[in-house]
Protein backbone atom coordinates (compact mmCIF):
# COMPACT_ATOMS: atom_id res chain seq x y z
CA UNK A 1 0.00 0.00 0.00
CA UNK A 2 2.84 2.38 0.80
CA UNK A 3 5.13 1.29 -2.03
CA UNK A 4 4.69 4.45 -4.12
CA UNK A 5 5.17 6.68 -1.07
CA UNK A 6 8.31 4.80 -0.01
CA UNK A 7 9.71 4.96 -3.52
CA UNK A 8 9.16 8.72 -3.72
CA UNK A 9 10.77 9.13 -0.29
CA UNK A 10 13.84 7.22 -1.44
CA UNK A 11 14.07 9.47 -4.49
CA UNK A 12 13.88 12.64 -2.41
CA UNK A 13 16.39 11.27 0.09
CA UNK A 14 18.76 10.40 -2.75
CA UNK A 15 18.36 13.86 -4.24
CA UNK A 16 18.97 15.46 -0.85
CA UNK A 17 15.67 17.35 -1.09
CA UNK A 18 14.95 17.14 2.61
CA UNK A 19 12.52 20.06 2.69
CA UNK A 20 10.26 18.49 0.06
CA UNK A 21 10.51 15.14 1.79
CA UNK A 22 9.41 16.46 5.18
CA UNK A 23 6.84 18.82 3.62
CA UNK A 24 5.03 15.84 2.10
CA UNK A 25 4.29 14.65 5.64
CA UNK A 26 2.91 17.93 7.00
CA UNK A 27 -0.71 16.76 6.87
CA UNK A 28 0.06 13.54 8.70
CA UNK A 29 2.20 15.34 11.27
CA UNK A 30 -0.37 17.99 12.19
CA UNK A 31 -3.27 15.52 12.13
CA UNK A 32 -1.56 13.06 14.45
CA UNK A 33 -0.34 15.84 16.73
CA UNK A 34 -3.91 17.14 16.85
CA UNK A 35 -5.31 13.82 18.04
CA UNK A 36 -2.44 13.19 20.47
CA UNK A 37 -2.29 16.65 22.08
CA UNK A 38 -4.77 18.28 24.44
CA UNK A 39 -4.87 21.68 22.79
CA UNK A 40 -4.37 23.06 19.31
CA UNK A 41 -1.43 25.15 20.56
CA UNK A 42 0.28 22.08 22.03
CA UNK A 43 -0.29 20.24 18.76
CA UNK A 44 1.29 23.02 16.74
CA UNK A 45 4.29 23.22 19.02
CA UNK A 46 4.80 19.45 18.83
CA UNK A 47 4.40 19.54 15.05
CA UNK A 48 7.02 22.27 14.88
CA UNK A 49 9.42 20.16 16.99
CA UNK A 50 8.81 17.09 14.82
CA UNK A 51 9.67 18.99 11.65
CA UNK A 52 12.76 20.68 13.09
CA UNK A 53 13.99 17.39 14.46
CA UNK A 54 13.48 15.49 11.19
CA UNK A 55 15.21 18.21 9.17
CA UNK A 56 18.08 18.35 11.63
CA UNK A 57 18.65 14.61 11.52
CA UNK A 58 18.46 14.49 7.75
CA UNK A 59 20.98 17.30 7.41
CA UNK A 60 23.33 15.40 9.70
CA UNK A 61 23.16 12.54 7.21
CA UNK A 62 21.06 10.26 9.38
CA UNK A 63 20.08 6.97 7.74
CA UNK A 64 17.30 4.71 8.97
CA UNK A 65 16.71 0.95 8.76
CA UNK A 66 13.03 1.46 7.92
CA UNK A 67 11.03 3.53 5.40
CA UNK A 68 11.07 7.25 6.16
CA UNK A 69 7.31 7.33 6.84
CA UNK A 70 7.87 4.98 9.78
CA UNK A 71 10.53 7.36 11.11
CA UNK A 72 8.05 10.23 10.83
CA UNK A 73 5.45 8.31 12.81
CA UNK A 74 7.95 7.29 15.49
CA UNK A 75 9.21 10.87 15.90
CA UNK A 76 5.61 12.10 16.21
CA UNK A 77 4.98 9.51 18.93
CA UNK A 78 8.19 10.24 20.87
CA UNK A 79 7.70 13.98 20.64
CA UNK A 80 4.08 14.10 21.78
CA UNK A 81 4.73 11.53 24.52
CA UNK A 82 7.69 13.50 25.82
CA UNK A 83 5.81 16.78 25.64
CA UNK A 84 3.46 15.69 28.40
CA UNK A 85 5.53 13.15 30.30
CA UNK A 86 8.40 15.50 30.91
CA UNK A 87 6.87 18.84 30.06
CA UNK A 88 9.36 19.12 27.28
CA UNK A 89 9.06 19.18 23.54
CA UNK A 90 11.29 16.20 22.81
CA UNK A 91 12.46 13.07 24.56
CA UNK A 92 15.96 12.91 23.20
CA UNK A 93 18.23 15.73 22.15
CA UNK A 94 18.69 16.08 18.40
CA UNK A 95 22.37 15.26 18.45
CA UNK A 96 21.85 12.00 20.31
CA UNK A 97 21.26 8.74 18.53
CA UNK A 98 17.54 8.11 18.75
CA UNK A 99 18.04 4.44 17.98
CA UNK A 100 19.88 3.76 21.22
CA UNK A 101 20.14 0.08 22.10
CA UNK A 102 18.07 -2.26 20.02
CA UNK A 103 15.84 -1.22 17.16
CA UNK A 104 12.90 1.03 18.09
CA UNK A 105 11.46 0.42 14.64
CA UNK A 106 10.65 -3.23 15.33
CA UNK A 107 7.13 -4.55 14.89
CA UNK A 108 5.90 -1.89 12.54
CA UNK A 109 4.40 -4.11 9.88
CA UNK A 110 0.76 -3.80 10.92
CA UNK A 111 0.95 -0.70 13.06
CA UNK A 112 1.91 1.54 10.14
CA UNK A 113 0.17 -0.17 7.26
CA UNK A 114 -3.61 -0.16 7.00
CA UNK A 115 -3.59 -2.62 4.12
CA UNK A 116 -1.78 -5.18 6.27
CA UNK A 117 -4.14 -4.53 9.14
CA UNK A 118 -7.08 -5.20 6.86
CA UNK A 119 -5.55 -8.55 5.93
CA UNK A 120 -6.44 -9.68 9.44
CA UNK A 121 -10.14 -9.46 8.58
CA UNK A 122 -12.21 -12.23 7.04
CA UNK A 123 -12.29 -12.17 3.25
CA UNK A 124 -15.81 -10.77 3.04
CA UNK A 125 -15.24 -8.06 5.61
CA UNK A 126 -11.87 -7.16 4.11
CA UNK A 127 -13.35 -6.27 0.74
CA UNK A 128 -15.99 -4.04 2.31
CA UNK A 129 -13.42 -2.38 4.60
CA UNK A 130 -11.03 -1.75 1.71
CA UNK A 131 -13.72 0.01 -0.30
CA UNK A 132 -14.70 2.13 2.72
CA UNK A 133 -11.37 2.91 4.43
CA UNK A 134 -9.04 2.88 1.45
CA UNK A 135 -11.45 3.90 -1.30
CA UNK A 136 -13.72 6.24 0.65
CA UNK A 137 -16.89 4.83 -0.98
CA UNK A 138 -20.32 5.52 0.52
CA UNK A 139 -22.22 2.63 2.10
CA UNK A 140 -24.73 2.54 -0.77
CA UNK A 141 -21.95 2.44 -3.35
CA UNK A 142 -20.30 -0.49 -1.59
CA UNK A 143 -23.58 -2.35 -1.37
CA UNK A 144 -24.25 -1.82 -5.05
CA UNK A 145 -20.76 -2.76 -6.13
CA UNK A 146 -20.69 -5.99 -4.09
CA UNK A 147 -24.34 -6.90 -4.59
CA UNK A 148 -25.07 -6.76 -0.85
CA UNK A 149 -27.78 -5.04 1.15
CA UNK A 150 -27.01 -1.84 3.03
CA UNK A 151 -27.61 -3.68 6.27
CA UNK A 152 -25.07 -6.37 5.34
CA UNK A 153 -22.47 -3.69 4.58
CA UNK A 154 -23.20 -1.95 7.88
CA UNK A 155 -22.77 -5.21 9.80
CA UNK A 156 -19.55 -5.99 7.99
CA UNK A 157 -18.13 -2.52 8.74
CA UNK A 158 -19.14 -2.87 12.36
CA UNK A 159 -17.06 -6.06 12.66
CA UNK A 160 -14.16 -4.41 10.82
CA UNK A 161 -14.14 -1.37 13.07
CA UNK A 162 -14.02 -3.60 16.14
CA UNK A 163 -11.08 -5.50 14.72
CA UNK A 164 -9.30 -2.32 13.63
CA UNK A 165 -9.70 -0.93 17.11
CA UNK A 166 -7.78 -3.94 18.43
CA UNK A 167 -5.09 -3.62 15.80
CA UNK A 168 -4.68 0.15 15.63
CA UNK A 169 -6.21 1.59 18.77
CA UNK B 1 -16.69 1.09 21.29
CA UNK B 2 -19.97 2.98 21.32
CA UNK B 3 -22.05 3.38 18.18
CA UNK B 4 -21.37 7.11 18.19
CA UNK B 5 -17.61 6.66 18.23
CA UNK B 6 -17.84 4.01 15.52
CA UNK B 7 -19.74 6.35 13.25
CA UNK B 8 -17.39 9.26 13.87
CA UNK B 9 -14.41 7.06 13.10
CA UNK B 10 -16.11 5.66 10.02
CA UNK B 11 -16.91 9.14 8.68
CA UNK B 12 -13.41 10.46 9.34
CA UNK B 13 -11.71 7.45 7.74
CA UNK B 14 -13.89 7.52 4.64
CA UNK B 15 -13.32 11.27 4.15
CA UNK B 16 -9.59 10.78 4.56
CA UNK B 17 -9.65 7.97 2.01
CA UNK B 18 -11.41 10.28 -0.46
CA UNK B 19 -8.52 12.73 -0.19
CA UNK B 20 -10.37 15.26 1.95
CA UNK B 21 -8.75 16.91 4.96
CA UNK B 22 -11.16 16.38 7.87
CA UNK B 23 -10.17 18.31 10.99
CA UNK B 24 -9.51 15.67 13.64
CA UNK B 25 -10.12 18.13 16.46
CA UNK B 26 -13.67 18.72 15.23
CA UNK B 27 -14.34 15.00 15.45
CA UNK B 28 -12.82 14.79 18.93
CA UNK B 29 -15.09 17.59 20.12
CA UNK B 30 -18.10 15.77 18.72
CA UNK B 31 -17.06 12.65 20.66
CA UNK B 32 -17.67 14.38 24.01
CA UNK B 33 -16.71 12.16 26.94
CA UNK B 34 -15.47 9.48 24.57
CA UNK B 35 -12.87 11.86 23.19
CA UNK B 36 -9.85 9.81 24.32
CA UNK B 37 -11.26 6.61 22.89
CA UNK B 38 -11.80 8.22 19.50
CA UNK B 39 -8.38 9.89 19.67
CA UNK B 40 -6.64 6.52 20.06
CA UNK B 41 -8.59 5.12 17.15
CA UNK B 42 -7.96 8.09 14.84
CA UNK B 43 -4.31 8.13 15.81
CA UNK B 44 -3.92 4.47 14.93
CA UNK B 45 -5.72 5.00 11.66
CA UNK B 46 -3.60 8.03 10.70
CA UNK B 47 -0.42 6.09 11.47
CA UNK B 48 -1.45 3.32 9.10
CA UNK B 49 -3.35 5.18 6.39
CA UNK B 50 -2.05 6.54 3.13
CA UNK B 51 -0.13 9.80 3.49
CA UNK B 52 -2.21 12.67 2.10
CA UNK B 53 -0.63 15.72 0.45
CA UNK B 54 -0.85 18.79 2.71
CA UNK B 55 -3.77 21.15 2.25
CA UNK B 56 -3.20 24.86 1.58
CA UNK B 57 -4.21 25.54 5.16
CA UNK B 58 -1.62 23.10 6.48
CA UNK B 59 1.11 24.51 4.25
CA UNK B 60 0.33 28.01 5.50
CA UNK B 61 0.44 26.81 9.08
CA UNK B 62 3.89 25.27 8.70
CA UNK B 63 5.22 28.33 6.91
CA UNK B 64 4.49 30.19 10.14
CA UNK B 65 5.95 27.43 12.31
CA UNK B 66 9.08 26.50 10.40
CA UNK B 67 10.48 28.97 7.85
CA UNK B 68 12.33 26.11 6.17
CA UNK B 69 9.03 25.11 4.68
CA UNK B 70 9.36 28.12 2.40
CA UNK B 71 10.09 27.39 -1.26
CA UNK B 72 13.66 28.60 -0.85
CA UNK B 73 15.68 25.97 0.91
CA UNK B 74 16.90 28.11 3.76
CA UNK B 75 18.48 26.75 6.92
CA UNK B 76 16.35 26.36 10.02
CA UNK B 77 16.68 29.53 12.13
CA UNK B 78 19.34 28.82 14.77
CA UNK B 79 17.31 29.88 17.81
CA UNK B 80 14.40 27.64 16.81
CA UNK B 81 16.73 24.71 16.08
CA UNK B 82 18.55 25.19 19.37
CA UNK B 83 15.37 25.47 21.42
CA UNK B 84 14.05 22.22 19.96
CA UNK B 85 17.43 20.54 20.32
CA UNK B 86 17.52 21.39 24.01
CA UNK B 87 13.94 20.27 24.49
CA UNK B 88 12.58 23.62 25.68
CA UNK B 89 9.00 24.54 24.95
CA UNK B 90 8.09 28.02 23.71
CA UNK B 91 6.30 28.71 26.98
CA UNK B 92 9.42 27.88 28.97
CA UNK B 93 11.47 30.40 27.01
CA UNK B 94 8.76 33.06 27.19
CA UNK B 95 8.43 32.60 30.96
CA UNK B 96 12.19 32.81 31.33
CA UNK B 97 12.30 36.11 29.41
CA UNK B 98 9.44 37.51 31.47
CA UNK B 99 11.12 36.58 34.73
CA UNK B 100 14.54 37.70 33.59
CA UNK B 101 13.28 41.18 32.66
CA UNK B 102 10.57 41.51 35.27
CA UNK B 103 7.53 41.52 32.97
CA UNK B 104 4.19 40.64 34.54
CA UNK B 105 1.79 38.00 33.25
CA UNK B 106 -0.14 40.68 31.37
CA UNK B 107 2.87 40.94 29.02
CA UNK B 108 3.02 37.21 28.34
CA UNK B 109 1.14 37.29 25.04
CA UNK B 110 3.19 40.18 23.73
CA UNK B 111 6.48 38.55 24.72
CA UNK B 112 5.30 35.28 23.14
CA UNK B 113 4.54 36.97 19.84
CA UNK B 114 7.88 38.72 19.80
CA UNK B 115 9.63 35.46 20.66
CA UNK B 116 7.87 33.66 17.80
CA UNK B 117 9.12 36.32 15.38
CA UNK B 118 12.61 36.21 16.80
CA UNK B 119 13.09 32.44 16.75
CA UNK B 120 11.60 32.03 13.28
CA UNK B 121 13.77 34.80 11.84
CA UNK B 122 11.09 37.41 11.12
CA UNK B 123 12.68 39.72 13.66
CA UNK B 124 16.46 39.90 13.22
CA UNK B 125 18.46 38.99 16.30
CA UNK B 126 20.90 41.74 15.38
CA UNK B 127 18.13 44.28 15.95
CA UNK B 128 17.19 43.43 19.52
CA UNK B 129 18.57 45.26 22.55
CA UNK B 130 22.04 44.40 23.79
CA UNK B 131 20.68 43.23 27.15
CA UNK B 132 18.38 40.72 25.44
CA UNK B 133 21.21 39.48 23.23
CA UNK B 134 23.36 39.04 26.31
CA UNK B 135 20.65 37.12 28.13
CA UNK B 136 20.00 34.90 25.11
CA UNK B 137 23.71 34.25 24.83
CA UNK B 138 23.73 32.90 28.38
CA UNK B 139 20.75 30.68 27.70
CA UNK B 140 21.39 29.59 24.10
CA UNK B 141 25.18 29.62 24.03
CA UNK B 142 26.89 29.67 20.64
CA UNK B 143 23.58 29.52 18.79
CA UNK B 144 23.11 33.23 19.41
CA UNK B 145 26.11 34.01 17.20
CA UNK B 146 24.72 31.86 14.40
CA UNK B 147 21.38 33.57 14.87
CA UNK B 148 22.93 37.02 14.43
CA UNK B 149 24.55 35.88 11.18
CA UNK B 150 21.56 33.88 9.94
CA UNK B 151 20.14 35.01 6.61
CA UNK B 152 16.36 35.30 6.49
CA UNK B 153 14.45 33.91 3.50
CA UNK B 154 14.28 35.83 0.24
CA UNK B 155 11.80 38.67 -0.15
CA UNK B 156 9.08 36.72 -1.97
CA UNK B 157 9.26 34.00 0.64
CA UNK B 158 9.13 36.52 3.45
CA UNK B 159 5.96 37.92 1.92
CA UNK B 160 4.42 34.45 2.05
CA UNK B 161 5.59 34.05 5.61
CA UNK B 162 4.04 37.37 6.60
CA UNK B 163 0.67 36.25 5.34
CA UNK B 164 0.86 33.35 7.73
CA UNK B 165 1.97 35.37 10.72
CA UNK B 166 -0.54 37.56 12.52
CA UNK B 167 1.65 40.62 12.30
CA UNK B 168 5.31 41.39 12.63
CA UNK B 169 7.98 43.56 14.16
CA UNK B 170 7.05 47.20 14.17
CA UNK B 171 3.49 46.30 13.17
CA UNK B 172 3.16 44.55 16.47
CA UNK B 173 4.43 47.60 18.29
CA UNK B 174 2.08 49.91 16.37
CA UNK B 175 -0.89 47.62 16.76
CA UNK B 176 -0.51 47.35 20.49
CA UNK B 177 -0.01 51.08 20.93
CA UNK B 178 -2.66 53.82 20.92
CA UNK B 179 -3.29 55.51 17.56
CA UNK B 180 -1.56 58.84 17.09
CA UNK B 181 1.62 60.41 15.82
CA UNK B 182 3.65 59.25 18.84
CA UNK B 183 2.74 55.61 19.56
CA UNK B 184 3.38 54.70 23.15
CA UNK B 185 6.20 52.23 23.61
CA UNK B 186 6.52 49.88 26.49
CA UNK B 187 9.39 47.96 28.03
CA UNK B 188 8.71 44.86 25.90
CA UNK B 189 8.99 46.89 22.68
CA UNK B 190 12.22 48.41 23.95
CA UNK B 191 13.67 45.01 24.73
CA UNK B 192 12.87 43.43 21.37
CA UNK B 193 13.15 46.43 19.04
CA UNK B 194 16.02 48.24 20.76
CA UNK B 195 14.01 51.47 20.70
Amino acid sequence: MHDARDEEDRRLLGAGDHSALVRSYYETIIQRCNVRCRTRDDAQECAQSVVVRLLSELKRGKRYPVPFRVVVHKVIEWTTKGFYERGRAILVALDEDILGDGNPFDDVEIEYDLERALEQLSEGDREVARLRFLGGLEIEEIAERLGKTRNAVDQSLHRSRKKLQELLG
Amino acid sequence: MSAGIELLFDEFAARHARGEHPDARDYLERAGESRDELARLLDGFLAAATVQPPSEETLTLFVSLVPESLPEDTATPPLLAERVRRGWTRDEVVDWIRERFGFGEEKEEKVARYWHELETGLLPVSGVSARLREALSERFGEAIHSAVEWSPPALEARAAFRRAADFTGMELHERMSPAGPEPERDDVDELFLDL
